[in-house]
């Protein structure tokens, strides 16, 4: 009886063990791969956000200063003008997830350029949100708007509604920003 | 080589994991809205079919049974998020593109099925033909269908608008629904292809069978003729 019981314990721990080697071998292999990754991959998402940032100002270069957290002064190549405001917004309330956008001020504070630098909209319908139309509908404004203020994509208003929030996140952002610290201006 | 080919040929057409077996269905009507999205889907897929069946058969005699269910789900996991992390440096807007749905590979029923019906139970080259094969046809469906979704519900091919329809297309293909409707209009051509394949072979079946009874009859009325002889 006592070696029966043994042999079940000893068995189950032994299954527990083989597993136990396999989720090692397992950690090991993704360990590896991460380190391997890991540096290139933090390169692809800062690439990303200077190409939006770089879109908006028509800039191969810009430099940029952190003002705030996610607010950035913009300046030309050479780090003496200053061109500009870029706020980076997640916003979470796209209809698939997190729409990631660039929003672009001039020094007037007023909306330059908004950019779609990441989203999962679906594709035909909210990804029209990354379309010139209607981006270009929030350039000039350096107030907070409403939906009935701008033209949304027709069957895409999730989508829509999202980048609007996020431009009015932005613009709510700058102006905080530049309350508190001032800024060059 | 011959009976690779073999295995393709069930992997892509005969035993085709989405339009035959009806497996993975989610990932196929989430990814198919552009044909270029359901290629990097078919491929990461295949990807972690591969090294996941292989890997599975390598250690079949030792994964417990008890816990194989477990392990399997391990090192499917850890296949995805080395996909997952690769793409994510090599290949960063189709990682973009397909977002939520790379980690949501680990539960693809495809690879836990191929995993126990197959990779557990073969040698480690079968398993990974095996891997290729169902990988493959996997690919082959998704394109199709994101093919048929793209084309009718955006306009486009691989991006690319066609000149009059694209600025008016039918929406409907691109959305959940459109998916559902095209998915089981192909498979339902896929299932009369398949049903005429066989009908054909039952039918050269019967033919020969038929042949074989006269030349049966022909004897059987020979000897019945002899033996009355004898009898009498």
């Amino acid at each position: 009886m006592e070696k029966t019981k043994n042999h079940a314990v000893w068995s189950a721990a032994v299954i527990g063990l083989k597993l136990l080697l396999i989720c090692a071998i397992i950690a090991g292999i993704v360990s590896f791969v991460y380190a391997l990754t890991h540096d290139t991959y933090l390169k692809n998402q800062e690439g990303q956000k200077a190409e939006a940032i770089g879109k908006i100002f028509s800039l191969d270069a810009p430099v940029t200063k952190k003002l705030a957290e996610t607010v950035y002064e913009v300046y030309s190549a050479d780090g003496k003008t200053l061109l500009g405001y870029c706020v980076e917004v997640v916003e979470s309330s796209g209809y698939n997830g997190d729409i990631t956008m660039m929003v672009g001020y001039d020094t007037d504070k007023r909306v330059s350029g908004v950019e779609i630098v990441s989203h999962s909209e679906t594709p035909g319908l909210g990804s029209k949100v990354e379309s010139d139309g209607y981006r270009s509908q929030f350039i000039g404004t350096d107030k907070e708007l409403t939906y009935e203020e701008i033209d949304g994509i027709s069957g895409a208003t999730f989508s829509s509604k999202a980048v609007l929030a996020g431009v009015n996140k932005a613009t709510a952002a700058l102006t905080a920003a530049l309350k508190t610290n001032g800024g060059a201006n | 080589m011959k009976g690779f080919l073999k295995q393709l040929k069930e992997g892509i057409l005969d035993n085709n994991p989405v339009l035959v077996q009806l497996l993975g269905m989610c990932p196929t009507l989430a990814t198919t809205t552009e044909l270029k999205n359901a290629i990097g889907m078919g491929l990461a897929a295949t990807a972690v079919l591969i090294c996941s069946n292989l890997f599975i058969s390598l250690l079949r005699k030792f994964i417990p049974q008890q816990v194989r269910i477990a392990a399997y789900i391990v090192i499917i996991s850890g296949f995805v998020t080395a996909v997952e992390l690769l793409m994510q440096a090599y290949f960063f807007s189709l990682y973009q593109a397909l977002g939520l749905f790379i980690p949501l590979i680990v539960v693809n029923c495809i690879i836990l099925a191929r995993a126990e019906a197959f990779a557990s139970k073969n040698k480690p080259l079968p398993s990974l033909l095996d891997g290729v094969a169902m990988g493959l046809g996997f690919t082959f469906a998704l394109c199709i269908l994101a093919f048929v979704r793209e084309l009718l519900g955006a306009g486009k091919i691989l991006g690319m608008p066609i000149p009059v329809y694209s600025e008016n297309p039918m929406v409907i293909f691109i959305l959940p629904a459109g998916a559902f409707m095209t998915l089981g209009f192909i498979i339902a051509v896929v299932q009369k292809i398949r049903n005429s394949v066989a009908d054909k072979a039952r039918l050269a079946e019967i033919e020969e069978l038929r042949h074989g009874h006269h030349d049966e009859a022909a004897l059987t009325e020979e000897n019945q003729t002899e033996t009355e002889e004898v009898n009498v």
